[in-house]
């Protein structure tokens, strides 16, 4: 088992690398400069000139390469273009944002998938297995910021039943020593913070978690048909055992290999999500943070980011890698 | 392997096509496909004769522009929009592009994925390797990040971004193949016909490859299904097609986003097609994975 | 599994239970708006500040946070463009106007303590041309470039010194007359901020990093912006909201007739979300209204709907580069083409107004009698015909994607409505377009484009605000060498006696509309939403707006 954990990440080194190069590579590729981009309307050919000279762009490669990568060492990944301040400052501002959303986001997919998807595999081809069959289809086939606006149309502005922008009411004092508005709240006994941020969490995480659930929910399902039909389920229902213990010891946990691997998987699906849904409901997080490093040519907040996704996404495969090798010792010695 | 397997493998050796008509016979079978079907053909009639069944043009000006403007009613069914265009009609017109930038995209992943897969999973060694790495790589990034990426790279625009939705699902596609093909190789049928001395090349085309082929049509549909919501996402970024009156669905939706107030209908009737289409894709996708391997029951 | 769904039903139940408690809301003021001056206003911008420094900054949201938080030598009566007392209570300009002497208000002290006196406005006057090398870049500090000149060392510089000939006096002495300078003062960028925050918290200190970017790496424009304004700095949280109190010494209480005690100032980029905000109560106002949105709001009894008064214009640039644009008749073709008046009707929710030259006609300067160019697409055929063209003639047309200005809300509307009309008349048209900063900007200062849509807002009442910053020299953008215009311009902005300047300009105004560099076709009113509870803002031409004079009613 340790053997397998440590090749693996062994393995994530080069990744790593190959990460940054291509992420490098990418960002140089870019056409265009920042610049001018506060001036707006009162920049002048001028202006644009003075400013290519500045660029640091004369030198070979790889020497920018080897600067790019002792930077990222020391932890600087560059400036914003829009607000001045250093990009490492502007992710990690944004990050708890963005992970608190995902958070919730996944305890509403996992919450309700995977007993909704048990639930429609026990009462296989019943009313409600076809009904949740079809909830899941639909959520598969419906975009997300389309979702996310449908939803802040009907709760948000037309009935009113919950805040449509931001983490938090801004006149509510909250302390941050977390900036997980949640976490926060609750570390400093902020009973209006809590209620506050929860309100303000539930439609982006509904909008963000509903495809997530809908496959969940089918993984789950399919997981534990094949596990019921199994022969040593059939044989523990022989033998007399409460079918209820049958579910929980040994069902559930074989039927939860697919399932993990799924999840690990949902990773990306969230971090892209959250790109399209953070936009629709104004939510100060990484996903607006790249959404508008596209826009306004940001480069070095959109190398920053993507590298960040991606690391953040290639660690979230290497956990579910991991522990799946946990729950299936078959797969450790391959 | 189990006895249902080794059967159906020497059956699938026997009578090729008989593994297709069952496959068939089960996929007529199933509703919720055939309803999937129907929803597409509509679509695709509707999108191959689309200057019939639209009343107007889609770039045609038929009433005033105006920043509010009329939903449905008075001979338009689904209201007009701010520069005085039929909506029906851009989309009926938007469909079509989507059907279209649904199967491009997945065209071209699948033949790229198809060549890389076959490649790696039937000469194996450091080939497979080297590919299989070269496939991990871009599926260290996450996909919609990755179409991003390359769109920025390449410039907004409409074949861009088919270009870089395409390409994001080619590890996807190499898998698969490589992974059938693999399987498909250590089958009994297959180490009766080589000894008995069937050729390599007749081997792969003959025999391996349609058995292999099954998953990837699954997984075919389903990713246009993904292609097309893809689409309409890059345009919602604004990284799509930079013609601003092409009535493509996903810049329909972002352009009104923020109409969303006083003309819901031009945000809801694009985001209800792009729905609608791809759930009708979704079902079939599905009804095909069912058909073809019973075993799965998802 | 029994005992696991329970638990879901239960976090259900929560869940709706607390979207339930939707009912008491903390964003209503509660104040009673008696004398106590204690109100929360909280208010959406577009965008957060970029520092809060006004010598460095251009943009409309740092520029707004910095007007409530320092005050300059002059300033503008609210709502309007003319020149009235600010820190300075009378001043007088020598008759070569070069040497202006400012009386300072008495008894004026920083947030800090300190005293405001004219050594303190000399500190600051020295600073700015003083700056060192990475301050001068044009994204650092193009107001003082664009009305001094230049800096230490510069001969076109224009500031010479400042001296603090008594402690509420200071004498400005210039290297050249100048007729227009006292205007100008009144911008932003020119308030005088406390020397010794300036000097503690490092303002002065800034770098160009590696992407050529302006950095400051000082905290006086993060976290001392210290002035003597009538708000003080309390916290700025990043990309969510910058909150200020009311400064209990304010000088001019006495025109600090609201009642605000905190504003804060909560950054919502899309238009859509900043209405929404308002009609959740997570905000009391909000700048920049989408036309779309003006009916909900007016039609609502719980809000109010402002107009800033126009004070921009938008306009169809022509780059004379690219054929056949530098053919007067093609120009004048495409003025008759296009339907000016219905793009102002369908986009601009009644705030607009078709313009016919390049300046607002607010302005001294403003020439009633331009030559016009109506809507006739005939005459346009006609034109083109006459001048030997065979129809459709090409041309190539972009505009900015992922951007709305005042002055052009919706560009895309604007140019598909354009665009469909010079199709329809006698043009073939290759449609462009880039996101709005850097590409689109950068290609248009660069003359990539033949037809553009762009447009300028008005930072203080001067023509040479408007049609001199665009035609005054030689710019890729426009792609012409017209020395009758440069003439006329640069004349005019020389002038010291502002009746024939007037006149001066108006002349400048018909030569440019004959001589037709671009279209212009829209000046526009801007569009604010407060809640029906909110009295005595007003709107001014260049967003002067202090909320010092704002009172929060119950």
């Amino acid at each position: 088992m340790l053997g397998y954990v440590l090749r693996r990440l062994l393995l994530l080194i080069p990744i790593l690398f190959g990460l940054s190069l291509i992420v490098f590579l990418f960002v140089r590729a870019l056409p265009g400069g920042p610049g001018i981009a506060l001036l707006g309307e009162r920049a002048t050919a001028q202006d644009l000139q003075e400013i290519e000279e500045n660029l640091g762009l004369d030198e070979p490669l790889p020497v920018q390469y080897g600067r790019y990568l002792k930077n990222l060492a020391t932890g600087d990944l560059g400036t914003s273009v829009s607000t001045r301040r250093p990009v490492s400052e502007e992710l990690s501002r944004r990050f708890p944002a963005t992970f608190e959303l995902a958070i919730a986001a996944m305890i509403f997919a996992i919450g309700l998938g995977i007993p909704l998807g048990y639930i429609a595999a026990k009462r296989y081809q019943g009313v409600l297995d076809n009904a949740s069959l079809v909830m899941s289809l639909i959520g598969v086939s419906i975009p997300v910021f389309f979702l996310a606006l449908l939803l802040k149309y009907v709760f948000a502005v037309k009935l009113g039943w919950l805040p449509s922008i931001g983490r938090i009411n801004i006149l509510i004092d909250l302390d941050h020593p977390t900036n997980f508005y949640v976490l926060d709240s609750i570390l400093t006994a902020n009973w209006e913070g809590l209620t506050d941020s929860l309100k303000h969490l539930i439609l982006p995480a509904i909008a963000l978690g509903t495809i997530p659930l809908a496959i969940i929910a089918r993984i789950t399902r399919a997981a534990t048909l094949d596990v019921l039909s199994e022969d040593y389920v059939r044989t523990a229902r022989a033998k007399g055992l409460d079918p209820s213990i049958i579910g929980r010891r040994h069902v559930l946990k074989n039927a939860m290999l697919p399932v993990v691997t799924v999840i690990g998987l949902q990773t990306g699906l969230l971090l892209t999500g959250a790109i399209l849904t953070e936009t629709v409901f104004a939510w100060p997080g990484l996903g607006t943070l790249i959404l508008n490093a596209i826009r306004f040519r940001d480069y070095a907040v959109l190398q920053g980011g993507i590298l960040f996704f991606a690391v953040l996404f290639v660690l979230m495969n290497l956990l579910v890698d991991i522990s799946y090798a946990f729950l299936n010792p078959r797969i450790r010695y391959r | 392997m189990s006895i249902t397997e080794a059967e159906a493998a020497q059956l699938a050796f026997e009578r090729p096509s008989g593994l297709w008509r069952d496959a068939f016979e089960r996929f007529v079978r199933n509703p919720a496909a055939l309803v999937g079907v129907v929803l597409v053909l509509v679509f695709v009639l509707a999108a191959i004769f689309a200057p019939a069944v639209a009343p107007y043009e889609p770039r045609e000006q038929v009433g005033v522009l105006a920043r509010n403007p009329a939903g449905p009613g008075d001979g338009h069914i689904m209201g007009l929009d701010e520069q005085g265009r039929d909506q029906f009609s851009r989309i009926v017109f938007g469909l079509r592009l989507s059907l279209l930038v649904g199967v491009v995209s997945v065209l071209v992943g699948l033949s790229f994925g198809l060549v890389f897969g076959a490649l790696a999973g039937y000469l194996g060694g450091r080939i497979d390797f080297a590919l299989m790495r070269l496939m991990d790589l871009m599926l260290s990034i996450p996909g919609f990040l990755l179409a991003i990426g390359i769109v920025t790279l390449l410039g907004p625009g409409l074949f861009q971004i088919m270009f870089a939705v395409g390409l994001v699902q080619v590890p996807t596609f190499a898998r698969l193949l490589r992974g059938s093909i693999l399987g498909q190789k250590e089958g009994d049928y297959v180490l009766a016909a080589r000894s008995v001395g069937v050729p390599g090349r007749r081997l792969l085309l003959v025999h391996i490859l349609p058995n292999s082929i099954a998953p990837v049509i699954v997984q075919a549909t389903l990713a246009m299904a993904t292609a097309i919501i893809e689409v309409a996402a890059l345009s919602f970024v604004g990284l799509g097609p930079q013609d601003p009156g092409l009535p493509e669905l996903g810049k329909m939706l972002a352009d009104n986003a923020n109409r969303l107030q006083q003309s819901a209908h031009l945000v809801f009737f694009p985001g209800l097609a792009i729905v609608i289409s791809t759930l009708g894709i979704n079902l079939i996708g599905d009804g095909l994975r069912e058909a073809i391997d019973p075993k799965l029951r998802t | 599994m029994r005992g696991y769904l329970r638990l879901s039903a239960a976090l259900l139940v929560a869940m709706l239970v607390l979207a339930a408690c939707g009912g008491d809301d903390p964003a209503a003021p509660t104040d009673n708006g008696d004398a106590a001056a204690d109100a929360t206003m909280v208010f959406g911008t577009s965008a957060d500040p970029v520092v809060l420094d006004g010598a460095l900054v251009s943009d409309g949201e740092s520029l707004r946070a910095i007007d409530q938080m320092f005050e300059g030598l002059v300033t503008l009566e609210p709502g309007g463009t003319e020149v009235v007392p600010g820190l300075a209570t009378e001043w007088e300009i020598s008759e070569d106007a070069m040497t202006y002497t400012f009386t300072l208000q008495e008894g004026v002290t920083f947030h800090d303590g300190t005293d405001f006196n004219a050594e303190a406005v000399c500190f600051n006057f020295d600073r700015w041309y003083n700056f060192p090398k990475p301050f001068q870049q044009a994204d650092a500090s193009y107001y003082y470039q664009t009305v001094f000149g230049g800096f230490k060392g510069n001969p076109d510089a224009l500031y010479d010194s400042c001296e603090a000939t008594d402690e509420h006096t200071a004498t400005l002495q210039l290297t050249r007359p100048s007729a227009s300078l006292l205007g100008a003062l009144a911008l932003t960028n020119f308030t005088i901020a406390s020397p010794t925050a300036l000097e503690e918290f490092g303002a002065d200190e800034g770098k160009i990093n590696a992407d050529s970017l302006f950095q400051p790496t000082g905290t006086f424009g993060t976290e001392h912006p210290i002035g003597t304004g009538p708000f003080m700095f309390e916290e700025w949280n990043r990309g969510e909201s910058l909150t200020m109190t009311r400064n209990p010494d304010y000088w001019n209480a006495e025109d600090a007739t609201g009642n605000i005690g905190t504003l804060i100032f909560r950054p919502i980029a899309d238009g859509a979300a900043r209405l929404q905000a308002l009609q959740s109560g997570d905000i009391q106002g909000y700048d920049l209204v989408d036309p779309q949105d003006f009916e909900t709001i007016e039609g609502d009894e719980n809000f109010q709907l402002l107009r800033r008064p126009a004070f921009n214009v938008a306009y169809i640039g022509m780059n004379q580069a690219i054929e056949p644009l530098d053919d007067v008749a093609v120009r004048q073709a495409i003025a008759h083409a296009v339907d000016r008046q219905a793009v102002v009707d369908g986009f601009y929710a009644g705030l607009g107004e078709v313009a016919h030259q390049f300046m607002p006609s607010s302005l001294p300067g403003y020439a009633d009698d331009v030559t016009q160019y109506e809507y006739d697409p005939d005459k346009a055929k006609q034109i083109l015909e006459d001048a030997g063209y065979t129809l459709p003639v090409k041309v190539d047309f972009a505009f900015p994607t992922d951007v709305s200005r005042p002055y052009m809300p919706d560009p895309q509307a604007n140019f598909e409505a354009l665009v469909a009309d010079l199709e329809e008349c006698c043009f073939e048209v290759e449609t462009k377009s880039a996101t709005w900063s850097p590409d689109y900007l950068g290609n248009v200062d660069t003359g990539k484009y033949g037809l553009y849509l762009l447009g300028w807002t008005g930072d203080y009442a001067d023509p040479d605000n408007f049609i001199g910053t665009f035609f005054q020299t030689a710019q890729p953008a426009w792609g012409f060498d017209n020395d009758e215009v440069f003439g006329c311009l640069k004349d005019a902005e020389t002038e010291s006696d502002l009746d024939t300047r007037e006149t001066m300009y108006q002349e400048c105004n018909r030569i440019l509309m004959d001589f037709l560099p671009g279209i212009p076709y829209a000046h526009t009113e801007v569009g604010l939403a407060f809640t029906a509870n909110v009295e005595g803002y007003a709107p001014s031409p260049v967003t002067l707006e202090p909320f010092s004079i704002v009172t929060v009613n119950e």
